[in-house]
């Protein structure tokens, strides 16, 4: 990282500590799930404008679609699934 | 329903079934550090199976807990996910396992008063979200240890910090960003 750069990043740094600080735990809750539906929002904003010709659930499965694989890009190598201990019945 | 309402709700379901918990992932490191987006509210529960799915099922269907059951390799413990009807939120529920810091983590945990869910919830300390996330050491966990130790400051115990990432090997991660943290006071 250039040095011009590395000081921004660290200035950036500072101001979200100080903003940290001055929030309480409640708040900075309420802004994690904020941030999630702004996320969401966003996504499926981003998938009708590439899809415009998609109703709701067109729009909505191509979201879970997108959410699934987010999901296992981030769980790679940490979970396994178990297989069930008892079959079921049948 | 939103993910914050799903989680006030889960809390007073583990409450209602003496079930002990605590908030854990991103949620508990936003608590001490700096917030971030999240897709998930974890939580470490203190229970079987059994009496997870009926404290669960007590909720509705709002909410519908998957069948499969995952083996977490960090720490050996199992995940269950939770689905929230027209959310794209999560809930995980991890079953507290025989490692000995998962152990000491559950039993420090703090309740503290959160009002923007109205409720009392158990988290974990400072020190155990950093020692958890090293451990972790994904880019956005050791992101979250560089917000915690932050905004902690002084205020934290540093010597039992060291007595885990010791044991754990990560004291050398610990070591990198508390050295390129920058000055915040």
């Amino acid at each position: 990282m250039e040095i011009a750069t590395a000081d921004l990043a660290d200035a950036l740094f500072r101001e979200k500590v100080l903003r940290a600080r001055q929030q309480t735990p409640s708040e900075k809750w309420a802004i994690c799930f904020e941030l999630h539906e702004l996320a969401i929002a966003t996504m499926r904003a981003g998938i009708v404008a590439q899809f415009p010709e998609r109703d709701d659930s067109g729009i909505a499965a191509e979201l879970d679609r997108r959410l699934r694989i987010r999901r296992q890009l981030e769980e790679q190598g940490i979970y396994v699934p178990i297989p069930d201990a008892e079959p079921p019945c049948p | 329903m939103n993910g914050m309402q799903a989680a006030a709700r889960l809390v007073d379901a583990f409450e209602a079934a003496t079930i002990d918990y605590m908030v854990v992932g991103s949620l508990s490191s936003s608590f001490y550090g700096i917030a971030r987006s999240t897709y998930d509210a974890d939580f470490v529960v203190d229970a079987s199976v059994a009496e997870m799915q009926r404290a669960i099922s007590g909720l509705g269907s709002d909410f519908r807990m998957e069948s499969q059951l995952s083996f977490e390799m960090l720490t050996g413990t199992t995940r269950r996910v939770i689905h929230l009807r027209d959310s794209s939120f999560v809930i995980e529920l991890f079953q507290l396992s025989r490692d000995p810091f998962d152990i000491a983590r559950f039993q420090r945990k703090v309740r503290k008063q959160l009002p923007v869910v109205a409720r009392v919830v158990f988290v974990p300390t400072a020190e155990d979200v950093i020692i958890m996330k090293l451990k972790w050491g994904r880019p956005k966990d050791l992101d979250d240890v560089r917000g915690v130790i932050a905004v902690q400051s002084n205020c934290l115990d540093w010597d039992y910090i060291h007595q885990w990432t010791a044991q754990h090997g990560t004291q050398t991660r610990l070591d990198q960003i508390r050295t390129a943290l920058p000055p915040s006071d």
